[in-house]
This record gives C-alpha cells, sequence and structure tokens, in this order.
C-alpha cells in the first residue's frame, strides 16, 4: 500500500529483445498534475499503457489509487479515466449511446449527466451522428468525455490535444485546470512541451526509456 | 449479467446478426425447395416431413460455421480494430471482458444455428404433414446413417427439437473459437473465416485420411445429425464433445487475453 495516487518501482517493459521502458521509478502523488514528455518512441505511452494495466511489465511493480495493478491481475480500482492515444468506440452508435455503453460497464452505479459532460467538452448533447461518421477532433472531445464522466480521482491522458483545433485546445486546457483545481490527480503524457509545461505541477521527461526528471512548476 | 446482457443486445443490434439468421433460413428453404421440386410430386417418394428436414439438414451442415463466424467471429477483432477492447478493459477487467465476449458469442452462435434449423424443420412438418412409419429411405439407409430412427419416426417432433439442438452445439464451439482466434488476429475476415476453414478443412483431410480414428471424429458428421451413424457411438457424444471443446476454448482464451498486452 502506498500514499501515492501512481507507484511506479523498477519497471521494464520489452517488446521481444527490444526494451521499450527501463529502470522506472514514478511517484505521483494525489493531487498532482504530472506531465510527461518525450520524443515519439522514447516510450511514455507504454509507461502510461502499464500505468492503465493494458501492458504487462516484464519486471518491476506498479499501483495504481493504492492498489497493485503488477504483479497482480492488472485490474484498475474505481476511480481512474483514461485516455489512451486514439479513442476507439462503437462505430454504429451515436456518442451518447457510447459513454452510455462504457457506463453500464462499471461496478459501481453512478448518476452520470451525459448531456453536461458532453457540452463540457464541445459536443452537442443531442446529436444523433454515429461516431464512425466523427471527425478525428469529435472522437477525440469524445474521448475526453468519456475519460472525465464518472469524476475520476485518477486521470490519465495520451495526446489530448491531438486532432484538436486551436479552440478545441484551449476548452480542455481550462476543462483540466478545473479538474486540477478540484484535486483531480492527472498524469499527461504528450510531445508538447510547451502545453505540458503550462498545465503541469512536474515535469518528466522519458529519453531512451527511461524516466528522467525535466522540472517543476516552482 | 448487466454487461453479458449489454453485449448481447449490442450483437444482437448489428445487421451481421441479421444477415447471418437469414442465412440460415435461405439454407433451410432451399432445402425444403429442393426436396419439394425433387421428391414431393415423385410417385417413387413418400411425401413426408422427415425427408425435406432431412435434406434442408445436409444444407445446414455446411454453411453453418459461415453463419456464426458472420454473426460473432469479428466480436474481439472489432474491437480490437476500432480500439473500444482498451476502454472495455479499463471499465471492467480482462477476464470480465473476456467472460462476457466468450458468453455473449456462445448465445448468438447458439440462436443464428438454433433459430433456422427449427424454424426449417417446423416449416417441412407443416408443408409435408408426418407419416409415421413410412419409409423414406430403403432400410439399410435408415438403419446405419441416420441419427436416432426410432425418434425420426415415431417421435418426430422430438427429434427436430434434438437435431437442432445437437447442430448448435457446435455452434457454440465455432462462437468461442471465434473469440479466440480475435485475440490473435486483428483482421476480422481472418476471425469469420478461419473457423469454417479449418470445419470444411478437417472435415475432408479426415474423410480422406482412411484413418479409422479420424474418420470417427470428422467434424461434419459430428455436428449434422443428417449423416450421423449410430456406429459413431452414442447420440450424447456428438454435442457433449462440442461443449467440451467449448469449454477448452474458452479456458485457453482467458489464459490467453490474462497474458496478452493491449497494444490496440
Amino acid at each position: 500500500m502506498t500514499n501515492a495516487a501512481i507507484s511506479v518501482d523498477r519497471a521494464l517493459k520489452r517488446f521481444k529483445s527490444r526494451v521499450i521502458i527501463e529502470q522506472i521509478h514514478l511517484t505521483v502523488p494525489y493531487g498532482q498534475f504530472c506531465g510527461i514528455v518525450g520524443a515519439n518512441g522514447s516510450g511514455k505511452t507504454t509507461l502510461l499503457r502499464c500505468i492503465a494495466g493494458l501492458m504487462i511489465p516484464n519486471s518491476g511493480s506498479i499501483s495504481v489509487l493504492g492498489q497493485r495493478l503488477f504483479p497482480g491481475p492488472g485490474t484498475l480500482p474505481e476511480g481512474v479515466g483514461a485516455l489512451i492515444e486514439s479513442p476507439g468506440f462503437i462505430g454504429n452508435l451515436s456518442g451518447t449511446k457510447n459513454l452510455e455503453f462504457l457506463l453500464s460497464l462499471s461496478s459501481k452505479r453512478t448518476q452520470v449527466d451525459i448531456a453536461s459532460v458532453l457540452s463540457s467538452v464541445g459536443l452537442s448533447p443531442g446529436d444523433r451522428t454515429k461516431v464512425r461518421s466523427y471527425s478525428l477532433g469529435m472522437t477525440q472531445r469524445l474521448g475526453i468525455a468519456q475519460a472525465i464522466m464518472e469524476g475520476p480521482r485518477l486521470l490519465l491522458l495520451d495526446e489530448p490535444q491531438y486532432g484538436l483545433d486551436p479552440d478545441g485546445v484551449l476548452q480542455i486546457r481550462n476543462l483540466l485546470s478545473q479538474l486540477h483545481a478540484k484535486g483531480t490527480t492527472i498524469v499527461m503524457v504528450s510531445h508538447q512541451i510547451d502545453e505540458v509545461s503550462a498545465l503541469c505541477d512536474v515535469v518528466y521527461e522519458m529519453r531512451g526509456g527511461h524516466l528522467v526528471l525535466g522540472g517543476t512548476s516552482s | 449479467m448487466r454487461i453479458l446482457s449489454k453485449e448481447i443486445i449490442r450483437l444482437l443490434s448489428r445487421w451481421q446478426f441479421f444477415a447471418a439468421l437469414l442465412l440460415g433460413l435461405c439454407i433451410q428453404a432451399f432445402g425444403v425447395w429442393q426436396y419439394y421440386t425433387s421428391f414431393a410430386h415423385s410417385q417413387m417418394q413418400s411425401t413426408s416431413a422427415n425427408q425435406a428436414v432431412w435434406l434442408s439438414l445436409l444444407a445446414t451442415q455446411i454453411f453453418f460455421p459461415l453463419q456464426i463466424g458472420l454473426a460473432v467471429g469479428d466480436t474481439v477483432a472489432y474491437d480490437r480494430t476500432t480500439g473500444a477492447i482498451r476502454y472495455l478493459i479499463m471499465r471492467s477487467s480482462r477476464a470480465k471482458y473476456t467472460v462476457y465476449k466468450l458468453a455473449g458469442s456462445a448465445a448468438i452462435a447458439f440462436c443464428v444455428t438454433f433459430v433456422p434449423i427449427f424454424v426449417g424443420s417446423m416449416l417441412c412438418a407443416v408443408l409435408f404433414p408426418v407419416k409415421y412409419g413410412m419409409p423414406t429411405f430403403d432400410g439399410y439407409t435408415v438403419q446405419t446413417m441416420h441419427f436416432m430412427p426410432s425418434l425420426f419416426y415415431h417421435h418426430f417432433f422430438d427429434y427436430v427439437l434434438a437435431a437442432s439442438l445437437y447442430t448448435s452445439a457446435c455452434g457454440v464451439f465455432l462462437g468461442t473459437l471465434g473469440v479466440l482466434l480475435g485475440s490473435f488476429f486483428r483482421n476480422t475476415y481472418l476471425s469469420v473465416g478461419l473457423p469454417w476453414i479449418l470445419y470444411i478443412g478437417l472435415s475432408i483431410a479426415f474423410i480422406f485420411s482412411e484413418v479409422p480414428i479420424l474418420q470417427y471424429w470428422v467434424p461434419l458428421g459430428r455436428a449434422s445429425v443428417a449423416i450421423y451413424s449410430p456406429a459413431l457411438g452414442p447420440p450424447w457424444l456428438p454435442p457433449l464433445t462440442w461443449l467440451v471443446l467449448a469449454g477448452i476454448t474458452a479456458v485457453v482464451t482467458l489464459q490467453v487475453m490474462a497474458r496478452r498486452d493491449i497494444r490496440d
């Protein structure tokens, strides 16, 4: 057990003989806005996927919200929202129906105002367009909506500004700032250093599979 | 159960489900039509539902794995292609996700196999009223080739129900096989078509192998009661075989999914 929202200890992940992340130590306290930057292929998305329970590290341990993920079943605890790379939805359903479907999968039955969540990311709640007809930016907004809709204590975001127009980037930046102010722990992975620096309390850099401290807001 | 019901509703609302059901009904209709044009007005043959059911089941046995592939074969492959698998697993767990995919696929596979066969058989019973005791084939063929001849002649509706359930048991196995293949292949066509290719390919290989044990376990003969012979063992063996195979496939799928990186 740990007091941190995320605790990664000596995590190593390799695909066949290629090491992707190595000797990763990361502790994210509750309420912190943590940014991870790095070049393409540096391993930042792999690290986020391991924290989200989607990839299984070859060695090391990962705990999220006080619950051991690895070694273990890799099941995320309640209270984690995530946007991992391009969001995937059921194409023949509308955005609202997709969110309803995802909500039904949670064991915790929470009342969620889907309309207000969609509005907060700039999508029209009454829009019945099927997701397969969505633009890249609209899909990304819906991805952010599914991540935040249940009021998560921990938010994992991989390139949340990807595909968004300038207005969308500003809207999402404000939304994340509000969530942070309310005490949500946020981990954001991006290759846009300016964006991460503007929002985050602490910034790490992934370099050749290793995590190094880039700086703090102070 | 809530997750499973959602998955079943999702599968039922797809056009692929209706296409699979329509395909099955068309195959049954083809069997009935073929009987009607070939035998119904012939003085050489008796007019009975028995013959019609026999022909429609023969038509079914070759194509029903394709129906199942169409309805559920891509259930995991589709999630992987769209990336939806990430959100489904993060919101439940790998084990829950796999269980509801397996259970949902098995239920839909059962449905798309059972419904057309049962409807087709009942159609035969209405169009060509049953004449108990009328020889549909010569005595040798009935005794050596036909599944449960006594039930076939004396309790025809029970026979239809048994026939539908036996083929559906194979359908359940093929549905779970589609889920397992989907955990390996993102290509939806492979997950849809491979179970049928395996079914037909192994049947042909086993039939022409001239190895008695392989000929004993020809999938085509085990899946359809129409060509089932009493010499192949007790009548409960084929459905039990398919259900055991479905169980083994489910356990393998759970193990594979528990150890697999979700990179989609």
